[in-house]
């Protein structure tokens, strides 16, 4: 075990990206425990992010692997290096690592030059390498020619962009980001989305970034960890927890999802057959090993359910539900359709197309999904 | 793994946490226990100083008047201090601006200044406003109609310090409210007044008395006032006791005096805290609406006229007049007037002397205080170390113990074993205890409103982009504080160089202060005319030095709304 993280190579120059891992995290504070013994592997140079609703965690994560809070047990590790052990922690300021706060935390007595260099000084860089740096990675946010201005005189895309210039001008070891587009309005917040995906590709860091936005958690990860209540619910890829969510809290936090509870329920070579209120519908059994007794439930994503008209014909390895149309709601680049099935005429199936609405109030309509896209859940 | 430790309990904080529980411990801690410990010492433990003091008629009597003083100027605050506040923060009154700084002055002035001010206009013989009564209705009489050296005489006094608690606590209460709360009443059929009386007023019931507990507490702990116009309170009684090295005797009544404050302020913080109920700002800021009331406004601005009159323009416009007076009997006639009191007084050395001590006090206070206060509230409020909610009371403690009676703890601590070692007694060092005693809650509180203002994550980007915790207070927290610490520093300063309740104590022979020395001109070697003259220059400096404080604190929130930690 080596005793404490290394300065690294001197900041500004390429360096070999190093993995981190935590193992068995746990943090309680008294009688309540935040976070309940969770494991996440970040690849070298990848970045993950930790979403989930408020109170799930996510943040006090973050900040016990910032250092910035201490572990109530279990270990932190990057590469070669233990950042954290139990209580024994290495101090945030000797970890080797950026972050870019949801507040931005620029400090509004210092010009956005001296925000950006304050690291490098305290890494023991002179003057005029720190000036050169800081010029440099200015340069690459696009805020270069705002070095001399003071945060209170910036916009908050500009601040942002400061912000993150800041977080990376060391070349940290790791890059962490909370909830950093939080405040940002919707277009600035995409543009920024990007250009975070574009500057930690480059620079090739390992990064962890928490978010509540299932949008900004698909678009810039690599990997994604779903917790709740302190605990990771499922980790994968992107395409992986949007396709195959594991439960119905992941299928409904990230994008939206249909939940369907099916009876009778067997499961036959990866194929889920059951009976939702008497009409049968298959689905792929995902994760699944057991029908569970009978009892199972699936989510069916609302763009992947299609409109037909009440007479079409039954096309084989296609579930079909009866229904009618209760509600069409036109949101711009999109319809949803809400149809109650006969099946269930208390329930509402939501389904989304491309305009124009494909069926209006009150009409019958049969609704035709795919067995392959329809997903069987743990729970 | 070496150098693993907790974060914000790395080895700084806590040698910073133990370094300030040492200094409390031995400023305030110490002083309070003195307090309480000897007056259940004779030879041994015992109650007999509480026996005698419960059948010393005179005791009882300045416990007495101590609380009719406070009951009554409390009282009278609420009264005068609820309409001024309502004019000045809904109302379209005449002299808004000059109530809220008559309001002002009457905090940071110190409280003898006034008292010489109404000795001057309303002695029962002498007094001007007397004289001029007398005059008028042609009396015969040769005193009265007012009588200053009475009970009344010191509520009255006393009075424009306990209003000007109730009007800084409500004006903001006030002004914050939400007037959808009065539309509301307004909609249900209620007129603007009734809309006042019947939904603003109960909203302010916890403002309005704490305020008044606060003028009761503050009125409890008076020394100049009482001791000019020679009422027996408690803290004149302390006091005398100690002249007649009656020191038991001074023993029960400061814990009686420190009981009564305590018990004071203890409900105001109680009402303050549990004031949810009460609450009618939701994160928001709203301006509340001016109400026209019609004529009842010209009632409102004939109260403030008087007000400023009675309480700023009368008392010090009197002690103006007669420092520039060649002879006090022949008041305000032609021929009069000179500048040579003043002459007097700069040039006088053993003012001189007093008056660079108090500087000397002053600055040394303010400085010790701003750093202790510093590093306590970051302690407070920026670790998680147990020890911290014991800073946060020990500091506020000498808010509940009057100046008199930690004069009287010090005198008991730097007498005895082993203070007497520190050879503090008699010099101006035990003064310095005892105004870092008095001052440091000042210093804790601003700094804790200061450091609130901080986000904590600048500190914590901070110590991720490679600052030590101490670094990090250095270089972010301390540069980012600094308008507050100047405006406390000044504060403490303003309030220090006129201290007199300690300092008539523990003063000895060649530590005279600001305002011993000028207690002592007054009482008669130099004169009403040549004190008087000392009082305006005192006045100055003060209403100078807060000018600067003002305008300093205009650049930071947290100070408009931190004024004396108050309300």
């Amino acid at each position: 075990m080596t005793d404490h993280a290394a300065p690294g190579p001197r900041p500004g120059s390429p360096r070999q990206a190093q993995d981190l891992r935590l193992s068995d995290v746990r943090k309680s504070y008294g009688a309540f425990t935040a976070v309940h013994g969770i494991d996440i592997d970040v690849a070298a140079g990848s970045l993950v992010s930790l979403i989930g609703p408020s109170g799930c965690g996510k943040t006090t994560t973050l900040r016990m692997i910032a250092g910035l809070e201490p572990l109530s047990s279990g270990r932190i590790t990057s590469g070669a290096v233990v950042l954290s052990d139990g209580a024994l922690s290495v101090p945030p300021e000797r970890r080797d690592m950026g972050m870019v706060f949801q507040t931005y935390a620029l400090w509004p007595h210092l010009r956005v030059a001296d925000n950006v260099g304050y690291g490098l000084r305290r890494r023991g860089m002179n003057r005029t390498e720190v000036a050169e740096r800081v010029r440099q990675v200015l340069a690459i946010v696009g805020m270069d020619h705002l070095a001399d201005r003071y945060p209170g005189q910036l916009s908050g895309g500009q601040q942002q962009r400061v912000a993150l210039a800041r977080a990376v001008a060391s070349q940290p070891r790791i890059l962490l980001f909370d909830e950093p587009l939080s405040n940002l309005d919707a277009v600035l917040r995409e543009q920024m989305r990007f250009e975070i995906r574009r500057l930690q590709q480059e620079l090739g860091i390992t990064s962890v970034y928490v978010t509540h936005s299932q949008d900004e958690a698909l678009a810039l990860s690599d990997r994604i960890v779903v917790m709740e209540s302190g605990r990771v619910v499922q980790s994968g890829t992107p395409t992986e927890i949007y396709d195959r969510p594991r439960n119905a809290f992941v299928a409904g936090f990230i994008g939206l999802s249909n939940i369907l509870d099916l009876s009778s329920a067997s499961l036959n070579g990866g194929v889920l057959t059951g009976s939702y209120h008497g009409t049968p519908v298959m689905a792929a059994a995902g994760a699944l090993d057991r029908a569970g007794g009978g009892m199972r439930r699936i989510s069916v994503r609302p763009t992947d359910i299609r409109i037909a008209g009440p007479d079409a014909p039954a096309k084989t390895g296609v579930n079909r539900l009866p229904g009618t149309v209760a509600s069409t709601v036109f949101t711009g680049g999109l319809v949803d359709t809400f149809v109650a099935p006969d099946a269930d005429p208390h329930a509402l199936i939501r389904v989304q197309s491309a305009p124009p609405a494909p069926a209006g109030q009150g009409m019958r309509v049969t609704l035709e999904f795919d067995p392959a896209r329809s997903v069987a859940l743990e729970d | 793994m070496t150098g693993a430790r907790g974060i914000g309990a790395g080895g700084w904080s806590r040698a910073v946490a133990a370094t300030m529980a040492a200094l409390l411990a031995v400023l305030i801690v110490a002083p309070v226990g003195a307090i309480f410990l000897s007056s259940f010492y004779d030879g041994g433990p015992s109650l007999s100083a509480y026996a005698d003091f419960l059948t010393d008629r005179r005791m009882l009597a300045a416990t007495l008047n101590s609380l009719a003083v406070a009951t009554g100027i409390a009282a009278l605050s609420v009264l005068v201090g609820v309409p001024l506040a309502f004019g000045v923060a809904r109302t379209r009154m005449w002299f808004r601006g000059l109530v809220s700084a008559a309001m002002i002055l009457s905090l940071i002035s110190p409280e003898f200044l006034l008292a010489m001010g109404y000795i001057l206009m309303a002695g029962p013989n002498a007094g001007y406003a007397n004289q001029a009564l007398r005059a008028v209705f042609d009396l015969s009489a040769t005193s009265g109609p007012f009588d200053i050296f009475s009970l009344w005489g010191l509520i009255f006094t006393a009075l424009p310090n306990g209003v000007a608690f109730v009007f800084l606590a409500l004006v903001p209460a006030l002004a914050n409210m939400d007037p959808a709360l009065e539309d509301a009443a307004r909609l249900k059929g209620a007129s603007p007044l009734r809309a006042v009386i019947d939904v603003t007023l109960p909203l302010m019931r916890p403002a309005i008395l704490a305020g008044a507990l606060l003028a009761f507490a503050t009125s409890l702990a008076m020394y100049g006032a009482p001791e000019m116009l020679g009422i027996d309170v408690l803290t004149v009684a302390i006091r005398e006791a100690l002249l007649g090295l009656e020191f038991s005797t001074a023993s029960v009544a400061s814990v009686t005096l420190v009981a009564l404050s305590a018990l004071a302020l203890g409900l105001q913080r109680a009402l303050l805290r549990h004031g949810d109920r009460y609450r009618v700002l939701g994160g928001k800021a709203f301006a509340a609406r001016r109400l026209d009331l019609g004529a009842a406004t010209h009632l409102l601005s004939a109260l403030a006229f008087l007000y400023v009159m009675v309480a700023l323009i009368l008392p010090y416009g009197t002690m103006i007049a007669v420092s520039a007076m060649k002879s006090i009997g022949n008041g305000f006639s032609a021929g009069n007037w000179t500048l040579q009191n003043f002459v007097v007084v700069l040039g006088d050395p053993s003012i001189r002397q007093a008056v660079w001590l108090s500087f000397w006090l002053a600055a040394v206070t303010a400085t010790v205080v701003i750093v202790i206060g510093v590093l306590t509230a970051y302690v407070i409020l920026r670790t998680r170390l147990r020890a911290r909610s014991l800073l946060d009371y020990a500091s506020i403690l000498p808010l509940a113990v009057p100046g008199t009676a930690i004069g009287f703890a010090l005198i008991v601590i730097y007498l005895n074993w082993p203070g007497n070692l520190t050879g503090f007694y008699g010099t101006a060092m035990i003064l310095l205890v005892a105004y870092l005693a008095r001052f440091i809650p000042i210093g804790v509180r601003n700094g804790q409103s200061g450091l609130l203002q901080i986000a904590p994550e600048l500190e914590e980007a901070a110590r991720v982009s490679g600052s030590t915790e101490f670094g990090a207070l250095m270089r972010i927290t301390i540069p980012l504080m600094l308008p507050m610490l100047v405006y406390t520093w000044l504060l403490v300063f303003i309030l220090a160089i006129p201290e007199l309740s300690a300092s008539i104590i523990l003063r000895g022979f060649g530590t005279q202060t600001v305002a011993t020395s000028l207690l002592s001109v007054w009482n008669g070697n130099g004169g009403l005319a040549v004190a008087c003259a000392y009082g305006v220059c005192i006045f100055a400096v003060v209403s100078a030095l807060f000018l600067l404080a003002a305008l300093v604190g205009r650049r930071s929130p947290a100070i408009r709304k931190s004024i004396f930690g108050g309300g």
